[in-house]
């Protein structure tokens, strides 16, 4: 009797023991301690207001339209405007479609702020300024990247209507906005998406010669038989995409390829917007030296092939260009490839990057 | 008998007429949707439910289209992607638009039999409740009319879609 209760107090000294050594070192949690105790959480309430705007979409140095990624501008504080505009998509050269639009793009633009920076949000519901195009409905924004109250801060926007609200950026990472007003479905598939880049606040472990934004979405269209396309709810609900973009347009970089140099380390932050489906994110010709899942360095992957991108995920990926060459990126889930999933890398030039 | 034929005379609006036989209506709804507008699909489900409750109630549903650019084409692939159908008006010359003064899409006129006005609005809150309906309003207001009780909500607010008229 005496030897088992012995027994059973050296098993629970052990346990204890291994309980307070994850405490110490913060397993289970962030490995370089509780960094939540800087978070913010939540923002003021947001304001509605019924005063006319007028020129650009978008506005704010934070800015920009992919594959482009602006330099995260050198302040802590952020002024953002990204307004909703109805106009048409050019999807190719012969096919268009009325959409609905952040900031005059599809996808909207880039934002690109730093962990725990503030953000200053504006947006304006301006599709009272086209009538022609589509009748003038309610919007709002959802931004993944926000720890605030949805049901403030991405309450539906009428017509003319402009919302402001302020939110910090918690964690590191890429990640997606969008509308949220219902249906839910068919704003996203009218256009209404975007991606938010958070760096890491002492920036990235590693230093990379270039960088691009890769923004994946299907677009489910149907052509009537007066030739119009429109976008096509019920074929969203069945997952059956006409097209397949990286950077809004089927085979876009295949006609405008990134450009890189042989030896060179690249940055890609892809994000895949879906809105039904999942991406299999590969680059042929190379292995991923990194890989951030969500964009957050401390969800490292090394030496990986493909990633896996469920709709609304991300990741940065980053790798070195082995030598010269045209490199091809995929969506290699190959029906969305046969429907416009893929790109060029184009390092074919004799100039090698200087090391 | 009680038997009649209502023909919506729908010359004016450049295709067939709609034509409801069947038992004298205690009312019809007059459902005002947008083919490019999304926000009909929140409600869809409630819509749903009228499709099956009202005629045995003996209401009447109408889907009318108000908007400037409405077309027979855009209106079917509106109902194919939404996932059900009414019968429908392409009101191109906004007679019902102005008769009812409708300011958005969704928005719902339930008229009696003898053409009043008992509810306007929406069709229900679930908008506002984040996908939870909290008050059915046509449903309670066809309750009611069918009924022969005085409707006890007779008007209620909404969001929606503009309405973008002809002329």
């Amino acid at each position: 009797m005496k030897r088992f209760n012995l027994k059973a107090e050296v098993l629970a000294m052990s346990i204890l023991f291994i309980v307070w050594a994850f405490a110490l070192t913060g397993c289970g949690g962030s490995a370089s301690g509780d960094d939540t105790k800087n978070m913010v959480y939540g923002s003021p309430e947001s304001k509605l207001s019924m005063v006319p705007v007028s020129g650009p979409l978008y506005e704010g140095p934070a800015l920009s339209i992919a594959p482009e990624v602006k330099p995260a501008p050198n302040a802590t504080e952020h002024r953002v405007r990204i307004d909703v505009s109805h106009s048409e998509v050019l999807v190719n050269d012969t096919i268009k479609f009325t959409g609905w639009v952040f900031g005059g793009a599809y996808p909207g633009p880039v934002l690109h702020v730093r962990q725990g920076d503030k953000v200053y949000f504006k947006m304006t519901n301006r599709s009272n300024e086209t009538v022609g195009i589509s009748p003038p409905s309610p919007h709002s924004i959802d931004f993944h990247a926000a720890m605030v109250n949805p049901k403030d801060k991405y309450r539906e926007v009428i017509p003319g209507a402009t919302i402001e609200f302020e939110w910090t950026a918690n964690y590191p990472g890429v990640y997606m906005y969008h509308c949220g007003s219902p249906a839910i479905l068919q704003h996203m598939i009218y256009g209404m998406v975007g991606m938010t880049i958070v760096e890491p606040k002492d920036g990235y472990p590693t230093k990379v010669d270039r960088e691009y934004a890769l923004f994946q979405s299907e677009l489910y269209l149907s052509r009537l038989k007066s030739g119009m396309y429109v976008t096509d709810m019920a074929t969203a609900k069945k997952k059956d995409p006409m097209f397949v973009c990286f950077n809004g347009q089927p085979f876009r970089h295949v006609k405008e390829p990134l450009k890189a140099k042989a030896g060179e380390r690249v940055r890609l932050y892809v994000l895949n917007a879906g809105p039904c489906g999942t991406s299999s994110f590969h680059v042929v010709g190379t292995l991923f030296d990194r890989v951030w899942m969500e964009g957050h360095p401390q969800n490292e992957m090394r030496g990986v092939a493909t990633v896996m991108l469920p709709s609304s995920g991300a990741a940065i990926v980053e790798f070195i260009v082995p030598e010269k060459g045209i490199y091809t990126f995929v969506d290699h889930e190959f029906a969305d490839v046969e429907a416009g999933a893929a790109g060029l890398i184009d390092a074919s030039g004799d100039e090698v990057a200087m090391k | 008998m009680n038997r009649f034929l209502v023909i919506f005379t729908a010359s004016f609006l450049g295709m067939a007429p709609v034509v409801f036989a069947g038992a004298a209506p205690k009312g019809t709804v007059y459902f005002f949707l947008g083919s490019l507008c999304p926000c009909t699909d929140a409600h869809k489900h409630s819509i749903m439910e009228l499709m099956s409750l009202a005629p045995k109630k003996g209401i009447k549903l109408v889907a009318v289209f108000p908007n400037k650019g409405e077309s027979g084409e855009l209106v079917e692939h509106f109902f194919k992607g939404i996932g059900f159908k009414l019968p429908y008006i392409i009101d191109s010359t906004n007679r019902l638009v102005k008769k009812y003064d409708a300011q958005k899409t969704p928005q719902v006129f339930l008229v009696d039999d003898k053409g009043r006005v008992v509810y306007s609005g929406p069709i229900d809150d679930s908008v506002e409740n984040l996908g939870q309906i909290k008050n059915a309003y046509l449903k309670n207001a066809v309750l009611e009319l069918a009924e022969g009780r005085p409707v006890s909500v007779p008007r209620a607010e909404g969001s929606g879609c503009w309405i973008v008229r002809n002329r």
